[in-house]
């Protein structure tokens, strides 16, 4: 994929994430009035979501005494393997945590969908809209109506129906909840929320040797070549659009950065703010005042600086502009103060969902040394984050969740595993530990949990999924042409199909797990009738599943389930027709996750990006542990969230399709 | 009056108002502030009492209020409301006629009290843990000068310095270590200079900004010691935080609160006091 295509889909898609509004429960069942009689009040139960925390590292620390907190909790309660999501991606899987519904009933099947009439893609979890009204004066937009953003989650959240019955919820940071569900407790958004530009992340890099950058595929960032003149380098800081203008321009802010003559440090003036760095030293918060209508109207937003190299070249980078807690320019919190009030006690914090910078790392406009501080002020911040929620516990329901480990898995796997392509084993000597101590990290999390247990307390620490080392790219889409479901107009790699004769192709792949019959009456140009579709399936499950990786023999796809035997009810207009389960080491290229047809079929992943849990179910499990036993030797996801309702005494509604899992 | 003898003087007061601020220097700053307003608005009612015209005062204001009497009365009649306007607004004057003099009188209160206000609400000290941007000015060019920076116990310096010949500046990053009063010293050509740097939780006089004698540095800054005439040093400042005052859940300025509070008391003092305003 070029550079361009990345930043085109990253703009595409980013355009659906801004804005806020909370889809209503839609299948809300009645709840036994009987809870709320039961619930005295004196009921806890603490939830610790790890998100990527994997059972086979989790043991063999455990096993090496690092992870003494874990031990216990092990020992003296439960610890097993969880049953992940269809695929096992982190809404797909937190979605089905929070509504304790299947993909079919939620509606998250993958980070993307597309719309079936033009095969364009979308972002799965949340939708935005403008003002539907306006009236233009000259070069000025008068909005007559609001904006509106949509969670595109179906189903109610467990905490709601807490709510009902009457139990206090705190829920920080949750994956898939933005923006945050209508709750009258608190409540934090987490993954899924946007930055200032409405992308998961939009970094910049100012440099004076742009040319480094020039054959990566920078994805996610702008590297923005500057001029040093006498020691002096002006620039400006791209914040969002002005949807108060015609065209919508961007709203930029000026800045400055003096270089001293000698010494590695740097004072950037921005706004009325002054700042010194340090060459390899991240700012404090800076907030920064995006001015839409000169007096009447602004937004505000907030980044850290990181001066990474001041000579022979100037590097300066600047973080993805999050939304200011103290200030917010959209939802993230219920109520809406709580981020703000938040904010005064601990310091500012990420507020974007994905807080670190793993596209940074990717292109290295960050290097391996300033990532990890990065990722550090990150798990401080949480760490504060979490400390304070935990002090502040009284009653009901606390969820915290932890990105962290989820995030460094994917992007420092190559640090700790020798067989892959990107391996350094000097590199990985110095930083392999990093990992490992984020793991050790949560185990410092879960002793201050334990230390708040009491007798009503049920504590329950748990994972999305786990990580599988991502060796191999698999181009999905290239293997149905070279099979003949798919016939192209032209031999180029094309993107969002642009190069697809969708008359004479059968099936197509969208997403990183998604396979789709282009069906006669759904789809806009869909050629295989209904009755086909079945049949089709099948040939295609079994052709896949015979996949042999040419260099290494090794089995690439583990297992393709079919949507309509793996979810209970399925929207075919949504879900895709099969999920591609892929086998260990291997995963759907970022090509195949947006339409396009590279020539090779598998290739090495050469990226930092270098582990993965977008694979077949069984080869992620993720983990639960709880200071309760379990009766159900192979709990599942779906079965922690009627499992949460029962320990407050609250019949779990029929749409919630798993079993209990805790013994009575 | 004296350079000297007016840091000297600004001294005294600085003290006798640090002294009367101290009971509430570890509690929120509403409570100090608000101590104060109450405080001066009493007094700037007994000194408008004793400096202005209070007969003539009210007799002015029942003229007034006859006139919209007659306002009201004659409401059909153009001519004598046209009339009674006219004779309001030259009352009006009259009346703000004898507020002038007690108005100056009560102006230079006030300016003393919003300079030592100022210096206590406008900003706030470090608090162990942060940082703060410290910018030295310099009378002359700086490629060649050469300028040192210490930082006594308590502080720590966090960045080298960082040179802007273009300004004539140099500016460092300092780091609060521990409370108490620390100190910055400047050494230029093996001249030290040294500027006091307060890191506290508690509410203290901070001066953001230290130069040589001047009618303005002394008359804000009170209790300050110049920086010597014979250095090429014009000026040290810091870039503080800003004291937050937090009135339930409205962040205010602090001039805000002073004038509302201050005028509130005045005003529902003034009759215990029998005092025309």
């Amino acid at each position: 994929m070029t550079d361009m295509d990345r930043r085109e889909f990253l703009k595409l898609i980013g355009v659906g994430t801004v804005g806020a509004a909370v889809a209503p429960a839609a299948v809300a069942e009645a709840v036994g009035k009987s809870a709320k009689s039961f619930f005295t009040g004196s009921k806890k139960v603490i939830i610790l979501g790890i998100d990527g925390m994997d059972p086979v590292i989790l043991r063999k620390m455990m096993d090496e005494g690092r992870m003494p907190s874990f031990l216990k909790l092990a020992q003296d309660g439960s610890f097993s393997a969880l049953g992940s999501s269809v695929p096992p991606q982190s809404p797909v899987a937190w979605s089905d945590f929070i509504t304790g519904m299947d993909p079919g009933g939620h509606g998250i099947c993958d980070f993307i969908h597309r719309e079936p009439e033009n095969y364009l893609p979308f972002l799965s979890t949340s939708k935005a809209e403008g003002a539907k009204r306006t009236w233009t004066l000259g070069d000025w937009v008068i909005p007559l109506s609001g904006g509106e953003t949509t969670l595109l989650r179906k189903g109610r959240a467990f905490w709601q129906i807490l709510e009902e019955n009457g139990i206090p919820t705190n829920v920080i940071k949750m994956p898939a909840n933005f923006p945050p569900a209508e709750s009258s407790g608190r409540s934090l958004s987490g993954m899924g929320t946007p930055d200032m530009l409405g992308s998961y992340g939009t970094f910049t890099l100012y440099t004076t040797n742009p040319a480094k950058y020039e054959d990566k595929d920078v994805t996610g960032g702008r590297i923005v070549p500057v001029d040093v003149y006498r020691d002096t380098v002006t620039a400006q800081i791209e914040g969002p659009k002005n949807s108060f203008k015609k065209d919508e321009p961007t709203i930029a802010i000026d800045f400055t950065v003096h270089i001293d003559p000698e010494n590695p440090v740097a004072k950037i003036a921005v706004q009325d703010q002054e700042i010194l760095l340090n060459v390899g030293e991240f700012s404090e918060w800076i907030h920064l005042k995006f001015v839409a209508v000169p007096y009447l109207q602004s937004v505000s937003g907030m980044c850290r600086f990181y001066l990474k190299q001041a000579r022979p070249n100037f590097e300066f980078y600047v973080s993805p502009i999050n939304i200011d807690p103290l200030d917010p320019a959209l939802p993230i919190s219920t109520p809406d103060d709580y981020a703000a009030k938040l904010a005064r006690k601990i310091g500012c914090y990420y507020t974007q969902g994905f807080p670190e910078d793993t596209k940074a790392f990717s292109v290295d406009a960050l290097a391996v040394g300033d990532y990890l501080k990065q990722t550090a002020i990150v798990l401080r911040e949480r760490l504060a984050m979490y400390d304070l929620a935990v002090e502040e516990f009284k009653d009901g329901l606390l969820f915290f969740y932890f990105c962290s480990l989820d995030q460094n898995s994917h992007m420092l796997w190559w640090l700790i595993d020798p067989k892959h392509p990107i391996y350094e084993k000097e590199v990985a000597q110095k930083y392999e530990h990093v990992l490992y101590d984020i793991y050790a990290a949560m185990d410092k999390v879960l002793e201050k949990a334990l230390r708040k247990l009491d007798e009503n307390t049920t504590l329950i620490v748990m994972s999305d999924h786990g990580f599988a080392p991502f060796y191999r790219c698999f181009n999905l889409n290239t293997w149905l042409k070279d099979n003949g479901y798919v016939t192209l107009t032209n031999d180029e790699e094309g993107e969002f199909y642009s190069n697809v004769n969708w008359a004479k192709t059968r099936a197509y792949a969208l997403g990183l797990n998604g396979l789709y019959i282009n069906q006669r009456g759904r789809e806009g140009s869909g050629i295989v009738h209904p009755s086909e579709k079945d049949a089709l399936l099948d040939e295609i499950a079994r052709k896949l599943e015979e996949v042999r990786d040419p260099s290494t023999g090794e089995q690439v796809i583990f297992r393709v389930y079919k949507t309509k035997d793996a979810y209970h009810t399925a929207d075919e207009r949504l879900t895709p027709d099969a999920i591609i389960g892929y086998d260990r080491g291997y995963r759907a290229s970022w090509q195949t996750a947006i339409g396009s047809f590279p020539k090779e079929l598998i290739v090495n992943n050469d990226e930092r990006w270098s582990g993965d849990h977008c694979v077949a179910t069984e080869v992620v499990p993720g983990i639960l542990l709880s200071n309760k036993k379990l009766k159900n030797p192979n709990p599942r996801l779906l079965d922690l969230t009627p499992s949460i309702l029962l320990e407050f005494g609250i019949q779990p509604p029929e749409n919630m399709k798993g079993q209990p899992v805790f013994e009575t | 009056m004296d350079n000297q003898l007016m840091y000297v003087a600004n001294l005294v007061i600085t003290r006798i108002f640090g002294a009367l601020l101290s009971p509430f220097s570890g509690l929120s700053p509403i409570w100090g502030l608000l101590a104060v307003s109450v405080v001066t608005g009493i007094v700037l009612v007994v000194i408008f009492k004793y400096t202005s015209n209070q007969a003539a005062i009210r007799k002015t204001k029942e003229k007034i209020s006859a006139y919209f009497l007659q306002i009201r009365l004659f409401k059909d009649d153009l001519g004598l409301m046209l009339d009674a306007q006219k004779r309001i607004l030259r009352t009006n004057l009259t009346y703000m006629k004898y507020s002038v003099v007690p108005m100056l009188i009560m102006l230079v209160p006030v300016v003393l009290i919003l300079i030592q206000l100022g210096i206590r609400y406008e900003n706030r000290p470090l608090r162990p843990g942060e940082s703060a941007v410290v910018k030295l000015k310099f009378g002359e060019p700086i490629e060649a000068l050469p300028v040192l920076v210490e930082a006594s116990d308590g502080i720590k310096l966090e960045t080298p310095l960082l040179r802007l010949p273009e300004d004539r500046e140099i500016d460092v990053r300092i780091g609060a270590l521990s409370e108490g009063e620390h100190h910055l010293v400047v050494v230029i050509d093996g001249q030290r200079i040294t500027t006091p740097v307060r890191v506290s939780n508690r509410i203290e006089c901070v001066y953001p900004e230290r130069e040589k004698y001047a009618f303005a540095g002394i008359l804000f800054a009170p209790g300050q010691k110049p920086l010597p005439q014979d250095s090429p040093l014009e000026s040290v400042s810091f870039i503080l935080p800003r004291r937050e005052l937090n009135v339930f859940g409205l962040s205010v300025h602090w001039l805000v609160f002073f004038f509302v509070v201050s005028v509130a008391a005045g005003y529902s003092l003034k009759g215990v006091f029998k005092v025309q305003v």
